[in-house]
Formats: structure tokens, sequence, C-alpha cells
């Protein structure tokens, strides 16, 4: 009966793919080259961003998954950094998009503009055509910029004038955004926050990774152009040459396929996002595209963690990233000072 | 290596390239005479040794290479050679490297160091190689270089191949740069030394340039004797074939000429035919050469006048009938034209009659086209037909005699036409200069042309993409290009110059809308004008004429309340100015504004025009403060500037009329102006001085009156007509129809106006208007009263209600019902949009919010207020104890005093809309004051008189939780009292401790209820009193737990309380609680119903709250006599053991601080969960049973608790 649940909360999943997911032979051999890709990444990446080794592995499930990532944190944490170093390190490509309020659709996706020699309209492609987005802090585009953009993640292919056009592959988004309480923000409404995979809140560095970060800094030195000179950045120590390639990732994301999820694994996740849905203190739960997001997150971080089957500590440590942007605290459990993170930790809880 | 040395004399060469032609002795004598010192070809070196054959060898095969400079051979040959030094290359690729380089003085060298035969056999080949190529990717100097480098004499052959490499490398038409070389000579070509010429007119023919080539030939009887029979008979050939062609052209034009012009001089001939023929001659006039032209126009003058006279009445004949035709042709007739004259001005005189005549009329054509482009060009838009372009025209104009033969009139119209004609080309500097000019001779067309000039300048400098453009483009009307600072500098800079040229030439445009136009085009659309600038461009301006200063500060007004300030025109303007910067630039332009009539007073010290600007620059400046859009500051502070400005502006309307009032007595009854008064009274009422109206402003009855007074202060008459002029005004602008008042501005003004016109005879329509407004407004009255005694307690809330009283009729009429909907419905006939430049104080958006504003505004100083809840629309009117009068609520409000001095209730005002036969009107109303009492101590409740209370006891968390609220809902008519004045809660203060009471949020007015006997609210009031349940749950025995009873028994109370989730009634104030399972509690009949795993998860989660509500009692300090938290109260076996529930109990309770567990035990805790881990979640058929789950389980829970 639980597995047949199961079934029906998972419309994406038929039961032939489940059944095939689930009695799969572990790919060893590809685990263990997406073990060392995801090694070697984080191996480049450290060497550029100290500590943030959670959002590493968040990027890094995110790539994995195919998924999108958006980043909650204030400004100076890194965040360009560390997704410049990740592309770089794949040797993906890589570009970023400041959103600001005055932006327009047109300038995330592209438009037709008229080529004054010829006299045709012809495809002008924006920003949103590459592998690696990143969209800094995306809750400061008015919301009808966010819309265009959320829907190209979620269709992977964007319309300009009429010609539908395919993103790259991979296309991975990850957004940052700032606190909503900031000003000058609109915040993402929750069927667009639903399409981020993973909603992680980075927080400050540790007291020792703060201090290797200035310590770094000071043996940079200077960067030479023309006849002068500026103080060399952790972007300049960013190595060009990337360390795997988008087939190594594309491998990666095989063994992920192949991780084995077991059933009373499926039934917990499930049993989480509906708990969610019942909970009073919630106007709404998650949707069951969480109940996918955490089932395809846990196999990721599976993978890189050296495991073929995911265990109770993948969906314990994704699921505050997977479930809090899900839901929303009723105006009483808010007034009563609830937070979705202490109803989840509730549900949690109660749900081993 | 060994050089070789080949002497040639000069002399030689001379000989050889046929100086010994047998030229005339005179005109030999004669050349050599006139020749400068020739140009010597260098000295060559002396003769070398004989070659070593080796050498001689490697020489030789140069001549088995191709001579090709084209790149791909360069690139091959460097690659090749590399970056070897030239002397260490062989002899034949060292030659090479030379050629390729272009590197021809070597070349020179190293041909003159070879044996003759083979040097010459090497430039042989080099020219016929490069003469192959069409292309010889050789330039004109290259050219010229390597005839230096010939190695011996120049032959004929040689010189043929020269000219033809000339041919392939100079475009014929492009001759010039050839022409320019020769002219000064080189070492072979050019020059004036004869023997050299007759060479270079050999090249010249070879390479095709036979215009050039017959400048170096001498005539052709000197030709003929030349001894060199070969180059004779070239020549000659030469010479023969171009004068036959010549001759034969000339003979066809004659042949033409004659014939049309034999039609021109026939008596008999129509005019059809005769411009007929004037077409053809024109036609051959700016065909052929001018050289063809000129002898026979000269034998034509000389010999037959009459037929000349024919044939320039004949060509204007054509100008005249072509003179609205097409363009090409038009241009064509001005060229002929222009020829003939040029022509005619050389052989005859033409001041004398009757060439006289036909000169001037040739200028008056020339005149009237210049004009027509001139027009078109400077014409702002529409259809223009086509014009004969600036450029013809200016290459066509009258000059040198044509120009000094006219009559003074015509000279200077010309000057005027032509000094236009340039401007139209926008050479400014060049019209500038002319103008000047023509202003010395003339001021007043120095002048016109000035005003014509900055026409041209606006036209030039404007920003505004043509209608052309825009249209192509698929561009907004508005589209222009941005005009940036330094553009705007330039712009500045540029006008301010020729502004400058024409003052000091006293010939200043005087039509000041072109000038200030000039001016606002050249300034960026965003930027506001800076002082400094206008005196740049208008001169300073204590001398500035009136006119100009008042067309400019009006420029200025307009831009500032419409232009500057938009962030649109901002963005447009690329000036990147934010909000805040773009407010400062706006307050920057008014203060220079004003400062500019500050400095323009200095001078004129009776100017009542400009303080009364400045009042409505100070007016509008006051408004932008407050309403500005830009940045949405403190209202607080908006305000305050908003009055400052108000209160400039006043000053400087009074000054403005004590100056016009010294000016009366000079002025006669026709030159009264009642601006400076109109001015100051549209300030006071709102209107701005762009139209832009603020409708916030009360009517300012102290600041009228003073105006009253100023008039009524004029001398003698002068008083009453002012009073009868400004009543005039008022009743025009009554009864425009066109542009009627806006409602909200209609009875102000015309109450407003009346305070000023009094009895004046032409405002009577005006004040039967007014009457008729006040009479409906004594049908009706504004009424607050207090919900209740006058007397309120300190900190009590109480209700004020807001009522209409009214005549019944009135009730019918006015629709009050209106005024508490936002449905723009509701009201009286169709709604009118609002202007756009309508503004108030208050920005309401419909009738009920414009209410709610007002009360806000109104009550707020004196009251907190709570709430303000509105009738509903279909709100019935109420008898009131007069008869055929009524009341209708609006409004009650829920407020409670700010502090013990407040003593009333101020009136309230709001603006109530009727129609009158002029449209809508709106006619403000106001409440008399309500005196109120507020007590220093409690003062009894508000009246209240049906209370139901509502108790209900949640138990649902007490046996999870220790945890008991109870909720108290009451409800009244009238307004609930306070808690503790409804309930005794002593009574349940002495079973159960009192965690705190929450009364959420206080005192609620559901609904008014304005039917009853009383006008009273529907009020509605929420606690929720957290009870300590812990000591009942802990004790033995069950606790009776009382619930509080009612204080007054006209209090109606319900008890309720959980049973097995639903709510049930209790027949008594009392609820047991405790450890018996008989007690009244929910959770005994709930557990069954839970699933197993669920109660264990339950209980689970129950050992986290647990937990952390006592964390957080330690936290603020709470009982100490808590029991401390041990690992069994919070670690359970699972409900429903599987995997996922033992791998997250052994994970909590490992990272637990409540379970002290070995380093050897917690290793083999870990590799449990490993274990359960692989087998329950592992791909490997391993799988544990749930009995090994639940024994590792208990295994664990044992030893932790």
């Amino acid at each position: 009966m639980a597995a047949r649940r199961v079934l029906i909360s998972l419309p994406h999943l038929n039961r032939t793919t489940f059944m095939q997911t689930t009695t799969k032979p572990p790919a060893r051999a590809g685990a263990q080259t997406a073990q060392q890709f995801v090694a070697g990444v984080r191996e480049r990446v450290a060497k550029i961003v100290v500590g943030q080794d959670v959002v590493v592995e968040r990027v890094m499930i995110a790539l994995l998954t195919g998924g999108h990532l958006l980043l909650q944190g204030l400004p100076g944490l890194a965040k360009t950094l560390l997704v410049n170093a990740v592309a770089k390190a794949i040797n993906l490509e890589f570009k970023r998009v400041q959103f600001t309020v005055d932006m327009l659709p047109s300038d995330i996706v592209g438009s037709e503009i008229i080529d004054l020699k010829s006299g045709d309209f012809r495809i002008h492609k924006g920003p949103v055509f590459t592998n690696l987005l990143l969209a800094d802090e995306i809750n400061r585009a008015a919301p009808k910029v966010q819309g265009a953009m959320l829907e190209a993640m979620q269709e992977r292919k964007v319309t300009i004038g009429g010609q539908n056009l395919k993103l790259p592959t991979p296309f991975l988004v990850i957004a940052t955004q700032n606190p909503v309480e900031q000003s000058g923000t609109f915040e993402l409404p929750e069927a667009q926050l639903d399409r981020f995979m993973l909603l992680h809140r980075l927080g400050y560095p540790g007291r020792e990774d703060e201090q290797m970060i200035l310590q770094r800094q000071l043996g940079m030195g200077l960067r030479h152009e023309g006849g002068g000179a500026v103080p060399r950045s952790a972007f300049d120590m960013i190595e060009e040459n990337a360390g795997a390639s988008v087939e190594d990732l594309v491998t990666a994301m095989e063994s992920v396929q192949a991780v084995h999820v077991s059933e009373v694994f499926v039934k917990h996740c499930v049993e989480l996002v509906r708990r969610t849905r019942e909970s009073k203190l919630l106007d709404f739960g998650c949707s069951p595209r969480a109940g996918l997001a955490l089932v395809n997150a846990a196999r990721a971080r599976a993978v890189i963690h050296g495991r073929d089957y995911v265990t109770p500590e993948d969906l314990f440590d994704l699921a505050e990233d997977v479930v809090v942007h899900r839901i929303r605290v009723s105006y009483e459990a808010s007034a009563a000072g609830h937070t979705g993170m202490q109803i989840l930790q509730s549900i949690l809880a109660n749900l081993g | 290596m060994r050089h070789f040395f080949h002497h040639i004399s000069p002399r030689a060469i001379l000989a050889a390239t046929g100086c010994a032609l047998a030229l005339s002795p005179i005109a030999l004598a004669q050349q050599a005479a006139d020749a400068p010192a020739a140009a010597v070809p260098p000295a060559t070196p002396p003769a070398p040794p004989p070659p070593d054959p080796k050498l001689l060898r490697q020489l030789e095969s140069i001549l088995s290479h191709k001579f090709s400079r084209e790149l791909a051979d360069i690139f091959r040959f460097i690659e090749k050679t590399g970056a070897a030094d030239t002397a260490s290359l062989s002899p034949s690729d060292r030659f090479f490297s030379f050629f390729r380089t272009g590197d021809w003085g070597k070349i020179r060298e190293e041909l003159a160091q070879m044996p003759p035969d083979l040097a010459r056999k090497i430039y042989d080949k080099m020219l016929a190689d490069l003469t192959e190529k069409p292309k010889p990717n050789v330039r004109l100097d290259d050219v010229l270089a390597l005839t230096e480098a010939v190695p011996g004499e120049f032959n004929a052959q040689e010189q043929r191949r020269i000219g033809q490499l000339l041919g392939l490398v100079v475009p014929v038409n492009e001759s010039y740069w050839l022409a320019d070389r020769l002219k000064n000579g080189t070492g072979r070509l050019g020059g004036t030394d004869p023997a050299k010429r007759l060479i270079t007119a050999r090249v010249l023919i070879a390479g095709g340039f036979k215009d050039l080539a017959r400048t170096y030939l001498p005539p052709l009887n000197q030709v003929e004797q030349i001894a060199d029979a070969e180059l004779r008979n070239e020549l000659t050939t030469f010479l023969t074939s171009q004068r036959e062609s010549e001759a034969a052209q000339h003979e066809q034009v004659q042949k033409v000429w004659d014939e049309n012009l034999r039609i021109l001089t026939l008596e008999k001939t129509g005019d059809f035919e005769k411009s007929k023929a004037g077409q053809t001659l024109a036609r051959v006039i700016t065909q052929i050469p001018p050289a063809t032209l000129a002898p026979v126009i000269a034998n034509l003058v000389k010999n037959s006048p009459d037929n000349a006279i024919h044939l320039i009445t004949g060509l204007g004949r054509k100008l005249e009938k072509e003179v609205k035709g097409d363009v090409q042709l038009r241009t064509d007739n001005l060229k002929a034209q222009a020829i003939v004259a040029t022509l005619l001005a050389e052989n005859v005189d033409l001041r004398t009659q009757p060439w006289g005549q036909l000169s001037q009329m040739m200028a008056e054509f020339w005149i009237m086209e210049a004009d027509t482009t001139f027009g078109q060009e400077t014409a702002p838009s529409g259809y223009k037909p086509k014009f004969v372009p600036v450029e013809e025209l200016l290459a066509t104009a009258p000059s040198g005699k044509w120009e000094t033969s006219l009559q003074p009139g015509v000279r200077e119209r010309l000057d005027m036409s032509l000094s236009k004609t340039i401007l139209t080309a926008a050479n400014f500097d060049q019209a500038a200069d002319r103008i000047v000019g023509i202003g010395k001779r003339n001021p007043g067309a120095g002048v016109a042309l000035a005003e014509d000039f900055l026409s041209v300048w606006a036209k030039s400098h404007n920003p505004q993409l043509p209608e052309t453009l825009r249209k192509k483009y698929l561009l907004p009307d508005d589209a222009r290009i941005p005009v940036t600072p330094i553009m705007m500098e330039k712009n500045i800079e540029s006008l301010a110059r020729m502004m400058t040229l024409f003052r000091q030439a006293g010939i200043a445009p005087k039509d000041y809308e072109k000038v200030v136009g000039a001016f606002d085009l050249a300034y960026s659309n965003a930027e506001a004008y800076r002082a400094s600038h206008i005196e740049q461009v208008f001169g300073p301006l204590e001398k500035m004429d009136e006119r100009l200063f008042f067309l400019i500060l009006s420029r200025m007004n307009a831009n500032l309340t419409e232009r500057w300030r938009k962030m649109d025109v901002q963005r447009a303007g690329l000036t990147r100015r934010d909000e805040t910067q773009t407010l400062e630039m706006v307050r920057a332009g008014y203060a220079g504004a004003l400062q500019m009539i500050d400095g323009w007073m200095a001078g004129h010290p009776d100017g009542s025009r400009a303080l009364t600007l400045g009042g409505s620059l100070l007016m509008d400046w006051g408004d932008f403060e407050y309403f500005q859009e830009l940045v949405t500051g403190d209202a607080r502070k908006r305000m305050l500037g908003y009055k400052e400005k108000n209160l400039q502006a006043q000053d400087y309307f009074l000054r403005g009329t004590d100056a016009y009032a010294k000016q009366v007595p000079k002025l006669v009854p026709g030159d009264y102006s009642i601006e400076p008064y109109l001015a100051w009274f549209h300030g006071l009422l709102g209107i701005g001085s762009g139209g832009q109206l603020n409708l916030s402003k009360a009517m300012n009855r102290a600041a009228l009156t003073k105006i009253r007074e100023h008039m009524l202060a004029l001398p003698g008459k002068a008083a009453k007509a002012h009073l009868g002029m400004f009543a005039k005004v008022v009743n025009a602008r009554l009864a425009d129809e066109k542009d009627p008042l806006h409602e909200d501005l209609k009875y102000r003004y015309l109450a407003s106006a009346l305070v000023i016109t009094k009895d004046d005879p032409f405002t009577l329509g005006a004040e039967k208007k007014v009457a008729y407004f006040d009479q409906l407004l004594s049908e009706i009255r504004l009424q607050t009263r207090v919900d209740g005694p006058n007397t309120v307690g300190r900190d009590q809330e109480f209700g004020i209600i807001v009522s209409v009283i009214h005549t019944e009729a009135m009730g019918r009429v006015a629709q009050f019902g209106q005024y508490v909907s936002n449905d723009p419905g509701a009201g009286p006939g169709k709604q009118k949009k609002k202007s756009p430049l309508a503004k108030k104080m208050r920005e309401a958006q419909s009738a009920r919010d414009e209410l709610e504003l007002s009360l806000n505004e109104t009550l707020s100083p004196f009251f907190d207020i709570k709430s303000i809840t509105f009738t509903t629309p279909d709100v019935k009117p109420r008898p009131t104890a007069q008869p055929g009068w009524e009341e209708t609520v609006l409004a009650y409000i829920l407020v409670h005093a700010k502090d013990a001095s407040v003593d009333k209730i101020p009136p309230v005002g709001m603006e109530l809309k009727f129609m009158d036969l002029s449209g809508p009107v709106t006619i403000p109303a106001e409440s008399a004051e309500t005196v109120i009492k507020v007590a220093a101590s409690n003062a009894p409740p508000r009246p209240a008189p049906k209370i139901e209370i509502t108790q209900t006891l949640d138990t649902r968390q007490f046996q999870i939780n220790g945890s008991l609220a109870l909720e108290i809902k009451a409800t009244a008519t009238g307004l609930v009292p306070e808690l503790d004045q409804l309930l005794d809660l002593g009574v349940l203060k002495k079973a159960v401790a009192v965690r705190n009471i929450n009364p959420h949020e206080g005192l609620q007015v559901k609904e008014i209820n304005t039917w009853g006997d009383e006008v009273a609210p529907r009020s509605e009031r929420l606690w929720t009193i957290a009870l300590d349940g812990d000591p009942i749950r802990e004790a033995d025995a069950p606790t009776e737990l009382q619930l509080p009873p009612a204080k007054s028994k006209d209090v109606a109370v319900l008890y309720q309380t959980y049973r097995d989730m639903d709510l049930a009634t209790l027949e008594q104030p009392s609820v047991k609680l405790g450890r018996t399972p008989t007690i009244a509690g929910a959770i005994a009949k709930v557990a069954p119903r839970l699933a197993p795993w669920q109660l264990a998860a339950g209980g689970t989660g129950l050992a986290v709250l647990i937990g952390g509500f006592i964390f957080a009692l330690a936290k603020r300090g709470g009982p100490a006599k808590e029991r401390p938290l041990r690992a069994r109260d919070v670690f359970k076996m699972p409900g429903e053991v599987d995997g996922f529930a033992v791998v997250a109990l052994l994970r909590r309770m490992g990272a637990s601080p409540l379970v002290k567990l070995r380093d050897k035990q917690q290793q083999e805790l870990q590799q449990d969960l490993q274990r359960v881990q692989q087998a329950c979640f592992g791909s490997s058929k391993g799988v544990m049973s749930e009995t090994d789950l639940r024994s590792v389980a208990e295994k664990w829970l044992r030893a932790a608790c």
C-alpha cells in the first residue's frame, strides 16, 4: 500500500522507471568516477573559496541533478566567486546577471533587434543562454522579470519573437537573494520559489575561516596590467584551465541516477511532505515537487559522500533547504512566534 | 663580393632620350635659359672590374624568377629569408629582397653594379612583369623611383612601359597626383627641361593621360621638327588626333549653337520653339568646357550682339518657365545662367544697357531660387517641395564682375540671400561674418538676418529626430537624441559667440521667441537653465530687455512645472540623475529663477511684474515641495517647505501689488492691469501658473481681504476700475464652458472672489450662486457626538459618532451613502475622471477614503484613533426630535484621548458633492465643536446594554505539555468593558496560576447599529488566559477548575471545553482535570485513534517539545524546582519500527547531551547505525527484520536511559 502511495505521489515516475531505479545494480565504477569528479571540483574550489563547504555541496547537488539553486544571504559571502570557481573547474560557460528593479524580461532572455544594415530583424540572445547562470539578487527584479527567468528555468527554452530557442545543456541557475526585509526587493512568490530545487541560507564564515580569508588575501600581491597594477583578488586566483569536463559531469550525473533509494526512504519523504500539508501551523505545505527534489538531492548527496544508496542522514541534512521555502507559516502561528524552520524540525522529530 | 662600375654621363642620357631632337634653335635656347638647373640623375659609381663567373651565374638566375609584388609572394619571401641581414643573402635573394620591400634606391645600386647588358635585361623584365598584372601592387612613388633606377639610357620601350605602369597605378581622373609630382620634376621626368618634358609626354601618352601629356608638349610645328623620327611621328600623331577630335566637337557644338541661336532670332518663332531652343543652348553651355565656350560667346557678343541678347533672353524664358520644374532642370539652368553671365561680364560692360538689365534679371532669378531654398530648408515641418541644393546655389551665385555690375538694391538683396544660403549650409561662422557685414550697411537687414540665423541654428541643433527617421524606425513621436552636458556646453558656447557678435554689431535679434527657443534647444531637455548660461547668451541681466527677461523666466517656469522634474525626461536625457538629484536640480532651478528676479529688481525697483511672477513661482515651488513625486520624504518636512514657500510667495505678491500701486497714477485707464491681484488670488486658491491645481487650500479670508484692501487703496477711480476688472475676469472664468472650473474648486473660487469684490455688480451672478450653495448647506449639518456620556476616562476607549443632520428632502437629494462607499457609481451622475493636474494634500482615491483621511487628519492631533467604522452605503436616515429633520450616521470612530488636556472634539470637515447648472460642485461642510471632559481617574464603563460572553477552556495540549488556555470572547451592543470589569477572575486564580493574559486586538467595533433606539456599535473583545496546568497534571488526584463567573447578572455567559477535539458546552462553570481516566480530558479518548507509529512519533515529539519548554523556562528564569530532563523522558521506542525510525533514534541519541556513552559505546553505536543504514537503505539484500531493528533500538535505549 505504501509503495502504491509513493507512485501516486510522484507523478513523474511511472512504475517501470521506479522499479528500474530500485533494482538496478549500483554502478560502482561510475560512482568512483563521480566521486573523483566531485572531489576534484571541491579541491579546486577550496583553493579559491575558504570554508562554505556546505554551499559547495549544494552547488554540486544542483549540478548533478539539474536542479536550480537559490542562495539567500547578505552580500560579500563569496557567492559569485564560488559559482565562478565551480564553472571554471568544469569548463562550463558562465554568465552573471545583476538583477535590478528597472530590468526588463528581454534583458534576460534576449530580444529581436533590427539590423540597421540589412533592415531585417535578428535575434539577440540574452545572458540566459549559458550553462551556469548566476542570477544575482533575483529579488531586486520586478515580478515580470522574475517570471521570465523562472519560466526559462522551468521550460529550459525561451521564446524570442515567436521563435522557440532551447537553452544550452546543462543549464543551471544559481540565484542569490537578499533577505526580503531589505528595502527595494520583491519577494519571490511561493509558486516560483517552488521551482528552485534548493534554497540555501548562507551564514558568515567561522572565525578560523575568516582568518584564513584575510591571510590568503595578504599573499596575493599585485596584478600588473599595461603600465599599472591592481591588487589581485580571489577572482585572479581561479585557474583558467578546467580540471574536469562536461563529459565528466554527465558521467557523474549518470551515477546519481544509479543511486539506490529504498522504499522506506521514499515512504518517509512522502510522509514528511504530507505532514507539511496537514500541519495546522502552515497555510500550505509542500508540493509534490518537494518530494521529487528531496529524493533527487538525497541521491546526489549520497554520491558526493561516496555512497550508492541514500540514508536518513541525507533527508535530515537536506530537508531545510528543500522544504522551508516551499511552506508558508500561517498568520496565527507566525504571531505565536513559530517559524518555518521550527515547524520543520518538529515534523522531522516526529518523523522518525 | 666584387663590384661592377658602369658610368653613364648626363649628356649621354640627353642624347639617348632625344635631347638631340631638332628643335628650333631659338626655342631650344629659350627653353634652356628658362630651365633651372636640371635635375640630373645621381652620379653612378665607377665601372666595376670583370665579373666573377659564379657570381654572374647567380645574378643571371634573377632572370629566371618572376618579379611579383603580390602580398602572398612578399610573405613567402619574408618567411624564406627570415630576419637574416640582407648582406648575408645570395645576390639574387638580396635583389628580390630590395624589390619586394620597395627599396628602389638599392635596386638602382645593384643594377649599376651589374654588367650593363644583364642589368638592362633584369630591369626590362622587371617592368614587363609588373605591367603584366592589372594590379601590380606598386604606388605612384614606387613607379617614379623605379624610373630613376634605369641602368643606362632610358629607351623608348622603357618609357612606354613606365607609362603603362603609371596608367595601371593612377586612375585618369586622379591624374592631379601625377601632375603634382611631375610639376617639380624627378630625375628622369617632368620639370622644365625640354628633353625631359618630351620624355614625360611620351610616358603620359602611353599611360593614357592625354590632357596632362598635352601640357608637356610644344606646339605641333615644333614637334614636327624633332629629329628622332620615331618620337616625332608618335607625338605628331597624338597631337593631330587630338586636334581633330576637338575640331569635330567644336564643329558639332557650333552647329547646334548656330541652329538654336537662329531659332531664337527668328521673329516669327513661337515661344515654345524659343524655349526649346533655349533649352538646347543651356544644355550645350553646361556640357562643353568653358574654354571652348568662351571664344564662341566672345565672338557672338562682338560680332552679333543681337544674337547674344537673344541667347540670354531665350535662356531667361527657359528659367522663368521652369521655375517650378524639376530640381535638376533648375540647377542646370542656374549653371548655364552663371556661365553665360560670367562670360558676358568678360566681354561687355554689364553696367551699360541692355546688358545691365539682363544681368539684374539673371541675379533676380538666382535670388528667387535662393529664397525658395532657404524658406524650405528652415520650414519647421510638413510637405517640402524640392529645392535647389545649397551647394549648387553657392556655386552659381553672382560673383566677380557680374556681382559688381549689379545695382545697389539688387546687390543688397543678393547679399541677404547669399547670407541665408551660406547659413542654410550650416556654415554659421561664415554666415555670421556676412550678416555682421550686411548689418553694418543696413541694420534692419542685419537684424532680420540675425533672426534667420537663429532659426537655422535652432533647426540644426534641434535634438528631435526628423519625422522621416521616426517613421522609418517606428520611433515614438517625441524621439530625440540626448544632449549630453558636453554637447550642451558646446551649443551654449556657439550660440553665445554668435549672439555676442550680433549684439556688438547692434543687430541682436528682436524676435525673442526665436532667441529663447534657440536657447532652449541648445539645452538638454532634462537640465534646468543656469543663470551663468543665460548671461553668457543674452548678456548681463541688468541690460536685458524686459520682454526677453520675462520670456526666459516664463519658459523656465513652464519647464520647471512640466519638464525638468519628470523622471522619464531625465531618463530620456541620459542624465543618470536619481530622484533625489532631480529634486535638487529642480530646487536649484526655482532658486535660480528667483535669484534672477531679485537681480532684476535691483535694476528695476518698480517692477511689479517680476515680483508677481516671483510670487507665482514660489507658490509652484511650495506645491512641488509637498506634492513632488520624486522623493517621498517625511510629510512634516514637506509641509514645512510648503508653508515656507507659501509665506514667501505672499511677501512677493504683496510687494508686487505695492509696486504696481506706485505705477497706477502714471497709467491711463486703458493700461490698468489686474495681473498682480489675479496672480495673488490664484496663488491663494492653489491655481498654479502652469494650470495645475492644488485642491487642498482652504479659503484664506485674511489674505483675500488684503487683496481687496490693496485694490481699494488705489488712487481715485482706479480702485473701482480695478475691482470691476477683477469681477469681470471672475465672471468670465465662471462662464467658460469649454474649460469649466474643477468641481472641487468651484465653490471656493466663487466664495473667495466675493470676499474681494463684495457688492460689485459684475459679480452678482457669482453672489447668487454662492447664496444658492449656502442655502443648500443650511439644510445640512455635519455633527459629531460622543457615544455615551461626554466624560471619558484618561485611558478609556470611547466612540465618536459622525453623522449628517439634514432635512428629509435633502436626505433624498444628497444620497449620503456615497460618502461611505468607495464605489464611484454611488454618487450622483457619472464620476468624472479627475484632472491629472489636480492634486490634494490628502491623496484619497474615492469618497469614503477622502472622508476617512479628513477624519484622521482632524482628530489625530487630539485622539489616538483605534478604528473608524463606516455604515453601509444603504444606510437609512433616522428620525430626529426635530420634525422634518433626519440623521444619517456615517461613521463610528473608536478613540481614546491623547492626554487629559483634550477638552473637545474639533470641527470635522467633509466635502459635500452637489450638482448645479454648470455641473458638479463640491461644497465644504464643517461640524461644530463638541465639548468633552477627560476624567483623571477611571471613568465608569461606556454604555453596553447587552453583553454576551463565551468562555472556552482548551485542554487539548494539557496532557502533552500541561498547557491550559481559557479563551474569553465578549460581544456587546455598545463597547465591551475591560475583562476585570466583566468577570471575577479571582475564582479562577484560586485553582490555577495565570501565566499571562493575551488581550489580542483589544476592542473591535464590528458594525454600527443605526436602526435601534440608539445608535450603537456592535463590539467584540477576545482574551486568552494562559494557565499553568503542570501542578494539576502532576497532582495525584484530579483538580476541579472553577471558571470565572460574570460580575453582573445582566451578562450572559456560556462555558465550553473540548471533548475528543469537539467543543462541548459545560453545564456547570467548572472542569475536573488530572490523572483520573474519568477526568474530562481529551487525550485518553483520542489516543486509541492514533496509529502506533503516530503515537510513538507523538511521544518523541512530545519529548522534544518538553525539552524545548524546559529550556525556554530555564532561559527566562522559570520555576527553579523544575525536574531536570532525562534521556528516558526524551528517547522512546518508535511506534512504527523501521529502518528510518531506528536510524533517526540512534542518530539523535548519538548527538544528544542527555545520553552519556563511553567512547567504545559511541563507536559501537556508529557501527550499529552504519549496519542498519546499510541493511535498510543499501541495495544489498541483507534487509534487517523488524525484530532485529527493535532489538537494536532496545539495546541503545537501555544503554542511554
